[in-house]
């Protein structure tokens, strides 16, 4: 394999909603709405955390994993729409090293129900993956060491 | 062994219905934390076994998760190539779009009951 590569790829994901666009909109417009179901908050140690919700602006997002890898996402909102469409981009990094740069578009309708939502992810997925998977091994062979020693008390 | 699922379409088919439970997310997320049992896997999720073994076994068929057993406890984790490569990335990042989305959903929910 070599050092660095680029593979491309898309994918299309369709909610529905009880709530309106309008409401489903705000929850990803407002920082302190959106920081509670927003997956990073839930379940990592988030270090750093701003979002600037405008075209051009910012959403920096820090943390560190339980294993010491130092987890980067940073997005720049390019065109947003209330309450109909938000496009960002957004690249994901571990240790320095690039995961992921995707482009996504959120869509946002109104139904006879509630609302649908339509996510379009446009992405590319970068090198630094190897090093992540070898550190991945690492744990992994960490575990199994803890499972068997578990399993022979 | 390459991953079963990054090599044909009829894999990352596979994988998308094995990650298209909740329960099955569920269970894929606990096991990134590491291997487990039927019954610790079955626990959280307040389903029978027979239901937890039927989830494993999609799992399993997807290439996900293996298991091994040792006396009388089946124990399972994560396939070790099972999250690699592009498609298994993309299918990371769909189940956390889900997960996102479930979250989003239980928030709005939850601001309908305290309106007045």
């Amino acid at each position: 394999m070599t050092t660095t590569s680029a593979a491309h790829t898309s994918f299309v994901l369709d909610r529905s909603f009880k709530a309106s666009a309008a409401r489903v909109f705000a929850a990803w417009a407002d920082p302190a709405t959106k920081q509670r179901w927003n997956d990073c908050h839930a379940e990592m140690n988030a270090t750093e955390f701003s979002m600037d919700f405008r075209p051009g602006g910012f959403e920096i997002y820090r943390s560190q994993l339980p294993d010491g890898t130092k987890l980067a996402v940073d997005k720049v909102f390019l065109d947003i729409v209330e309450p109909a469409r938000i496009v960002f981009a957004y690249s994901m990094a571990a240790n320095g090293k690039a995961l992921s740069a995707s482009l996504v578009t959120v869509e946002f309708a109104d139904t006879a129900t509630g609302s649908a939502l339509k996510l379009t992810e446009q992405l590319a997925y970068l090198d630094g993956h190897m090093d992540l998977e070898q550190r991945r091994r690492g744990t992994n062979d960490g575990l199994d060491r803890l499972l068997l020693e578990v399993d022979a008390a | 062994m390459p991953s079963p699922l990054a090599s044909s379409a009829e894999g990352l088919n596979q994988l998308f219905a094995a990650l298209a439970d909740g329960n099955r997310r569920a269970m894929v997320d606990q096991l990134a934390r590491g291997p487990a049992s039927v019954s610790d896997l079955a626990r959280p999720l307040a389903i029978a076994l027979p239901s937890a073994l039927k989830h494993l076994a999609v799992l399993e068929a997807g290439g996900l998760v293996e298991s091994n057993k040792t006396g009388r406890v089946r124990t399972y984790r994560i396939a070790p190539e099972a999250f690699n490569g592009l498609e298994a990335w993309v299918a990371e990042r769909k189940a956390a779009w889900h997960r996102q989305f479930d979250a989003l959903d239980a928030l709005l929910a939850e601001q309908d009951e305290s309106k007045p």
